[in-house]
């Protein structure tokens, strides 16, 4: 496990500064440091990427709201969740259909709002520009049982069923963008930020044949968790998280210079390759402003899920989410 | 009164029954009090391992993932021997070969891959190239140990008798080094098994490695462990079979021990 710096302070000014155009601070009689409110432990995958960058930056809020943060990197996600529904971490993000899985099989997690839209492309060679040119082409996925491949058998049995495509599943992703990179698959599942960087290196190389964000835009595929027990002891707690979280998604969209500068400052980017996939992210609104997450949306996630055999049957909507903390925090800011 | 003393074999088979009964149920109790996603209890692990075990799909993927193995393993013998040999045998070619040995041993695998993509692909070459990676080192280093601890006097002594280089080969050097190379083998096919896993876990998910990736998705823990055990078997059986290779190979061994 490793811990990740949080977003520096300067960052934070700018956020609080855009915070106070737009609601001046009513003036306290006591100018101190806030009070202790609590610690949360905060697991993350050690694949954190752009999509994660709108959390960092709300922990660091919530830090200086007086809670102490405490993020831990694992380096799988079935141990981050594992972690969670053990009561090791109190919050969390990632994929709907792994936290799920631990829920079905006794994990005590709830999905509070959404944290990022879906962020998947089939990515293709040129030759390839039909569904049905996937037919016997070699295409890597990450596993049998994961989102990507969810994603893929979807498209596949919509559009055209009878391809078959040779499956080469290669679980690190980034192993997976070298190997398509190197011609070793003629098609990958990639995440966005994968795929703008292959892009950026060989411009005109590939082909996008499937943006998952315009092909399924009901489908709930990262969130954000709390265990059970940390919920129900501290819910103040989760909705500050929450509404921290809501404010960030809205303070970007106004002004994607704050995300811009957190890429930078955070995953070390150039300040032209944060731009690029800043402007790629914002603008498919992958960041919704009121949490993205409805009864419909999980019950029609979890039917999506289901059906392409990613999660056994029997879930439920209040058996994978807990709606109440965002609907809450929705009635005190209002919706956008 | 006195007793004499009964024969040691006779405890070993109850002793060991007691020790894993004593483990077992230890697991067992450890499991259902932590009661995490990731640790199943005993009962669970074997009732998963009597379900895998009649699936086809287990069999086929050791299938699968014991082709990467037995290539690899046998090339890392094939170059990993006569390299040994020669090592012990030629203090230049030691000083040589040695740092390549230490990076080899010390480098992690994830790193590399990579690497071992864009040089070799995906296909069984790349696995066989990470197979051989695990086992060569140890078969090269107990090939050479074999030649430089057998004792100067019998060189000497061959020498002095007129053997040739060849002899000295055939006669000491071969004969002589047998149990440290045996051993080495038995270490390498070891260190093989967990090599066709790791890469299997870490560059493409095949065989065994996908039946745990697959499992670990769906937080089927009992299942990941029975897998588990299923290749933690074959690596003992394997390793069983090298030593009792040793042990015929080898019996004078036991006497030079004894004398």
């Amino acid at each position: 496990m490793k811990t990740r710096r949080l977003i520096s302070p300067l960052l934070l000014s700018l956020v609080l500064i855009s915070c106070s155009t737009q609601a001046p601070p009513t003036p306290t009689p006591q100018a101190s440091a806030p009070s202790n409110k609590g610690e949360i432990r905060m697991g993350f995958t050690s694949e954190a990427d752009l999509g994660d960058v709108p959390v960092l930056m709300a922990l660091d809020l919530l830090a200086q709201q007086g809670y102490t943060i405490t993020p831990t990197y694992f380096s799988t996600a079935d141990v981050a969740v594992t972690a969670l529904a053990n009561g090791d971490m109190d919050m969390g993000t990632g994929s709907t259909r792994t936290h799920w899985a631990a829920i079905s099989k006794g994990g005590k997690i709830r999905t509070l709002m959404e944290e990022v839209g879906i962020a998947w492309i089939l990515l293709t060679t040129p030759a390839i520009k039909t569904c049905q040119d996937l037919d016997k082409q070699r295409l890597a996925l990450n596993s049998a049982g994961g989102l990507s491949t969810a994603l893929f058998n979807a498209y596949v049995q919509t559009n055209c069923p009878t391809a078959k495509p040779q499956v080469l599943y290669i679980p690190n992703s980034q192993t997976r963008l070298v190997a398509f990179a190197k011609g070793e698959a003629d098609a990958a599942m990639l995440e966005t930020s994968s795929v703008l960087e292959i892009e950026r290196d060989s411009p005109g190389k590939f082909n996008r044949l499937v943006d998952f964000a315009k092909e399924l835009p009901r489908l709930k595929t990262t969130a954000v968790y709390a265990n059970t027990d940390f919920a129900a002891r501290h819910p103040e707690s989760v909705k500050d998280y929450i509404r921290t979280l809501l404010g960030v998604h809205r303070r970007i969209k106004e002004n994607p210079d704050l995300l811009k500068a957190a890429v930078v400052n955070d995953l070390k980017f150039d300040v032209k390759t944060a731009s690029a996939l800043s402007d790629a992210y914002l603008s498919s609104n992958v960041w919704d402003v009121n949490g993205g997450m409805d009864q419909d949306a999980v019950a029609y996630s979890i039917d999506f899920f289901t059906k392409t055999g990613s999660l056994a049957p029997g879930l439920t909507v209040n058996s994978v989410a807990d709606l109440s903390y965002l609907n809450g925090v929705l009635s005190e800011i209002g919706r956008k | 009164m006195n007793r004499l003393p009964a024969p040691a074999g006779t405890w070993k088979w109850p002793l060991r029954l007691l020790s894993l009964l004593l483990f077992a149920s230890a697991w067992e109790l450890v499991a259902r009090r932590v009661g995490s996603l990731l640790f199943p209890s005993f009962t669970e692990t074997v009732a998963a391992l009597g379900r895998l075990i009649i699936t086809p799909s287990l069999w086929e993927a050791l299938w699968i993932s014991n082709q990467a193995m037995v290539v690899g393993f046998a090339l890392a013998a094939a170059v990993g021997i006569p390299l040994g040999f020669i090592m012990g045998r030629h203090r230049t070619a030691g000083d040589f070969f040695d740092p390549y040995l230490s990076i080899l041993l010390v480098t992690p695998m994830s790193a590399l891959m990579p690497i071992i993509i864009m040089a070799t692909g995906l296909g069984l070459v790349s696995r066989v190239l990470i197979v051989f990676s695990f086992a060569f080192v140890v078969v090269v280093v107990n090939a050479r140990t074999g030649v430089q601890t057998i004792d100067a006097s019998w060189i000497d002594m061959a020498r002095a008798f007129g053997a040739t280089e060849r002899q000295l080969w055939t006669k000491i050097f071969l004969r002589g080094s047998l149990p440290a190379l045996l051993t080495g083998l038995r270490l390498g096919v070891i260190r093989s098994v967990a090599g066709m896993i790791i890469v299997e876990l870490l560059l493409i998910a095949l065989g065994i490695g996908r039946l745990i990736i697959d499992f670990q998705g769906d937080f089927d823990s009992a299942n990941v462990f029975a897998t588990v055990f299923v290749v933690v078997f074959e690596a003992v059986a394997l390793a069983q079979i090298f030593r009792r290779l040793e042990r015929r190979a080898s019996p004078w061994m036991g006497q030079v021990a004894i004398e």
